[in-house]
């Protein structure tokens, strides 16, 4: 740097040091509160019960998804939650939306997981499901409608737990609970800056959560377990998966059999029996997730024996079901994903036994006798017998009855799949089919007639209070669904 | 080049006039910058490095940041300020209050904003006084460092070091190379396109060979059919036209149109901008662009190439690509993955960007380089100089790697983990599409006997005010149907601060 400029700026440090002290935060509402738990919530969130709320008057006759330009806010429906910054929400005229939160960044907690995303995301989630009312705000002019990738809007979620409490932007408690860093930078017409940078120096300042504190429910340690489908299924909690919470665990190398895929995802089976098990049970069955755009149909047929890393999750967040996640699946590097043999191959019987193989579990519909029954094959790939009981656009429950007051279009085939619903044949035992649209080949929803029995061929898991058959690609010459003669 | 004497006399006064104005503590340790004393051990020493990726690229530099460290002792607070603007944002609001981190990325005008804010570091004075000597600025390809050493000059003109590339890539046209294999059997003209006329002539075949099959699942027979199940025995489903009307496709799709116009300039022969004693001027009104943007105007009107508003899409075209709505898609190298279709629907390839004329084969070079902050002690600035290097290594290699950028020096290209991913035969299409894409960069754009240039505009300040604004231009053109001399006035207009009186 040239002197001249040197001499310029140590005048100007000189003259502003008595000014201001380096080591200022900016934070002055908020205090470091001391914490017994790492997992305890800040009782006193004052940057966020200081930001007003702006549209009280107006937002229940405003659709956020209409604008294009300036402030779009308005009237919002929780649908699902996807983790602790993505929900998907009804707007005022039922567009289903998938909102990016603006401003913040939790850690991941679906395809990836890192410290802190799952509680992150049961946080999102408990103050989502307890709202009465909720507003989705963005300035599209500041901060664009969309996300990088096109397909999420962007947003700010303000929400009432009843409606005599204040409205709170839950973006900007997830930075003050430190479930996030600050992630706005620009201000708006919106005027949110200054609360949002508030809460990021006042995390910063204390240090918890991911500001610095150890999630004390994640597995840090290097450590790989493998690990049979029926240890993961069975010894969840021992594999750091925690029963509550749903939190990922240990990294885990699973060595299985691909029974079907659904896209890029699989259907494992176990190669091997526990020893806890009988010779009439079924192969543990597990469904491994893929992730965006990972191709692994590309590398990966059914029949194929692999051996891969990843971890295991429960999903949907709250349920029993288990699934594997975070799936490394580029074939380079330390950890690859491998191909140990494929059907046909000389060495194929060296992993795979002469009574397992890729048929499905036998499952008529005749032993089938109640609900339990059909719950004692949850989580296996089966072979049953499904009658058909609505095909229709409308709103309709998982038991397939139909719902007032609006919600999803569960046949419509658009961008998420369809639910048929269906009875185990011959019985009045609730089994949907569902039809994943990453599928391919895929099978539509007019492929099927009301009334009419199908022989299906696929995955079977527990979907709200009752059971559902995942729809496996449809492979020509699999069979996986034939009709049955009247 | 050409010396720039606005930002070298601007910059301390700026700074000066800000502190005095706003009443900001300023508490960047400026004159410790030049002065480092290199005995000082770093080990225990802990500094902050900000990038602008997502979790994908983010993990897969965290893994590299951590074998610095275990190698170092050195910590680094790695952490992701979500996207480029962001952390553009996020370092100018933290050189208000002393919070920069020591290390982090910049674009070109990004460094411009930074110099002006008197916060970045010229690195001159650490490859030249660290006394390491194996590592120098001759190290980096010229065509990524180039624009690292386009904006503050010494009195001789010499240009500063403001950075080092790190993540860098390029435009490529990937494509669905099962349509295109099938589409050979059918009709022998249809070839994947090397020049913008191959992709003006090749596009109406293709529609004409669609044509009867928009709405319909084609069978291994080359036979269309309303439902799959009315293909008979022996028959599969090769395409799934199903869900595509006529008026949805559109045969090529380019992603970036401010790349698609800034390119058009080059390839035209016109220009875009110009920078002269540090200022930037918009050079695009010639007959040369006015020509580039009429030519693709009618391609466009002949529904031979198309851009992602076509499909309501913000920006890429992957999901019309993945859906058959587009068998071509132009964009960056480093979001080829993105392409790869789910299920195994298709097998997709890579080809170079097409060009018009062979002498003038251009192609934009993007991403960011690593840039010091005037920031931190004497201990923290010596590591975050030895972060920068073993990022400019072997590591550099090891991340081009696993992301698909790439590699920005010798030292990176050579390393054994680059070249196991050039060497190892890919499995799967997302490692296929990405170790092709690397050999298109490597044997094409950046071969010794290479007839492409790779090209960035001279950066400024304010140049990317200036993309934003033509990166509305194609879509004037192409949807709104403005003719070039309207689109060219009206940017004119708009972007006035940068036309020369």
């Amino acid at each position: 740097m040239k002197k001249r400029n040197l001499l310029l700026l140590v005048f100007a440090f000189a003259m502003l040091a008595p000014l201001a002290s380096c080591n200022e935060t900016t934070s002055s509402a908020s205090t470091c509160e001391v914490l017994s738990s790492a997992d305890d919530l800040l009782t006193s969130t004052p940057i966020t019960d200081a930001l007003q709320f702006q549209y009280a008057d107006t937002y229940l006759t405003s659709d956020f998804d209409v604008p294009t330009s300036g402030v779009a806010y308005g009237k919002a429906r929780l649908s699902t939650t996807t983790d602790g910054d993505t929900c998907n929400f009804y707007t005022l005229n039922d567009t289903l939306v998938k909102v990016r939160f603006l401003g913040i960044n939790t850690p991941e907690s679906t395809a990836k997981v890192e410290p802190w995303g799952v509680k992150a995301s049961k946080f999102t989630a408990a103050r989502l499901n307890a709202a009465t009312n909720i507003c989705l705000v963005n300035d599209i002019d500041a901060y664009t409608k969309y996300d990088s990738s096109g397909g999420r809007n962007l947003g700010f979620v303000w929400y009432q737990t009843t409606a005599s409490d204040p409205w709170r932007c839950l973006n900007l408690e997830l930075i003050e609970q430190c479930y996030s860093k600050n992630q706005l930078f620009s201000d708006s017409a919106l005027g949110y800056l200054d609360s949002f940078l508030e809460a990021g120096s006042f995390g910063e300042s204390c240090g918890y959560r991911v500001n610095g504190t150890k999630d004390p429910d994640y597995d840090y340690t290097n450590t790989v377990v493998e690990a049979t489908l029926f240890e993961i299924r069975n010894n969840y909690a021992d594999l750091g998966i925690d029963a509550t919470t749903g939190t990922s665990g240990k990294q885990l190398r699973v060595k299985a059999l691909v029974v079907g895929q659904i896209g890029d995802n699989m259907i494992l089976r176990d190669l091997v029996r526990d020893l806890s098990q009988s010779e009439t049970d079924p192969y543990t069955c597990i469904y491994a997730y893929a992730g965006y755009n990972t191709a692994l149909a590309s590398k990966v047929s059914v029949g194929d024996v692999v051996y891969f890393y990843c971890r295991a999750t429960k999903y949907p967040k709250d349920s029993t079901n288990i699934q594997l996640s975070d799936l490394k699946t580029s074939t380079y590097g330390s950890q690859a994903f491998k191909t140990l043999a494929k059907m046909g191959d000389a060495n194929w019987s060296e992993y795979v036994s002469s009574d397992n193989g890729i048929d499905p579990f036998s499952m008529p519909s005749s032993i089938v006798t109640s609900k339990d029954v059909l719950g004692t094959y949850s989580g296996v790939f089966v072979e049953t017998q499904i009658t058909i009981r609505v095909i229709q656009t409308g709103d309709y429950d998982d038991n397939g009855n139909y719902v007032s007051d609006g919600g999803t279009t569960y046949y419509n085939q658009g961008t998420s799949g369809c639910t048929i619903y269906g009875y185990i044949k011959d019985t009045t035992i609730v089994c949907n089919l569902r039809i994943d649209n990453t599928a391919y080949p895929l099978l539509h929803y007019t492929d099927f007639e009301v009334g009419e029995s199908y022989n299906v061929k696929a995955y079977l898991v527990p979907y709200y209070t009752n059971y559902q058959l995942q729809i496996l690609n449809n492979i020509s010459g699999a069979d996986y669904v034939r009709i049955l003669d009247s | 080049m050409k010396k720039n004497n606005r930002l070298k006399y601007i910059a301390p006064l700026v700074i000066a006039a800000g502190c005095l104005t706003a009443g900001l503590s300023s508490c960047g340790e400026t004159d410790l910058a030049y002065n480092i004393d290199w005995s000082e051990d770093t080990d225990g020493t802990t500094i902050s490095f900000w990038t602008p990726f997502g979790s994908d690229i983010e993990a897969v530099l965290e893994t590299v940041v951590s074998e610095f460290e275990e190698e170092t002792g050195i910590t680094v607070n790695l952490e992701s300020k979500g996207g480029y603007d962001n952390l553009e944002k996020a370092v100018i609001l933290s050189a208000s209050t002393s919070t920069m981190p020591n290390l982090t990325f910049a674009y070109p005008d990004h460094e411009a904003a930074y110099v002006e804010n008197n916060s970045l570091v010229r690195l001159n004075y650490y490859f030249d006084n660290d006394g390491d000597d194996t590592f120098n600025i001759s190290d980096f390809y010229s065509d990524y460092m180039a624009e690292n050493q386009a904006i503050e000059f010494q009195d001789d003109g010499t240009p500063y070091t403001l950075g080092v590339p790190f993540n860098k890539s390029t435009e490529v046209l990937v494509y669905n190379e099962t349509f295109f294999d099938w589409a050979a059997t059918r009709d022998s003209a249809i070839a994947v396109p090397t020049t913008w006329d191959d992709v003006l002539a090749v596009g109406p075949k293709i529609n004409t060979l669609l044509a009867p099959y928009f709405g319909k699942y084609i069978g291994s027979d080359s036979i269309g059919y309303s439902k799959e199940s009315d293909m008979p025995s022996g028959v599969s489903t090769l395409f799934d036209f199903s869900t595509v009307a006529a008026d949805e496709f559109r045969p090529v799709s380019y992603d970036s149109q401010a790349n698609f116009f800034i390119t058009a300039c080059r390839q035209w022969g016109g220009k875009y901008t110009e920078v002269e004693n540090g200022n930037g001027y918009l050079a695009f009104d010639s007959d040369e662009v006015k020509a580039g943007l009429q030519y693709f105007q009618n391609g466009y009107n002949s529904n031979a190439l198309g851009i992602p508003a076509d499909w309501d899409e913000a920006k890429y075209s992957s999901t019309p690509f993945k859906y058959l709505e587009t068998v071509m898609a132009i964009g960056s190298s480093a979001g080829v993955s993105n392409d790869a279709p789910t299920g195994n629907k298709f097998t997709i390839n890579v080809a170079p960007l097409p060009y018009k004329d062979a002498d003038k084969k251009f192609v934009i070079s993007q991403g960011t380089n690593l840039v010091m902050l005037d920031q931190g002690s004497n201990a923290q600035r010596i590591a975050a100089w030895k972060l920068l290097k073993y990022l400019s290594k072997e590591a550099n290699g090891e991340f081009a790697a696993a992301t698909g950028y790439f590699p920005s020096c010798e030292y990176a290209s050579n390393s054994e983990a680059y070249s196991t991913f050039l060497s190892q035969e890919p499995v799967s299409i997302v490692d296929k599409i990405r170790r092709n894409t690397a050999l298109v960069n490597r044997d094409i754009y950046m071969a010794d006997a290479s007839t492409w240039t790779k090209f960035v505009d001279p950066p400024f300040s304010g140049s990317s005010t200036v993309r934003e604004a033509v990166n509305t231009a194609i879509a004037q053109l192409f949807i709104d149907g403005k003719t070039p001399s309207q689109i060219i006035s009206t940017l004119y207009s708009n972007l006035s601060d940068y036309v020369r009186s």
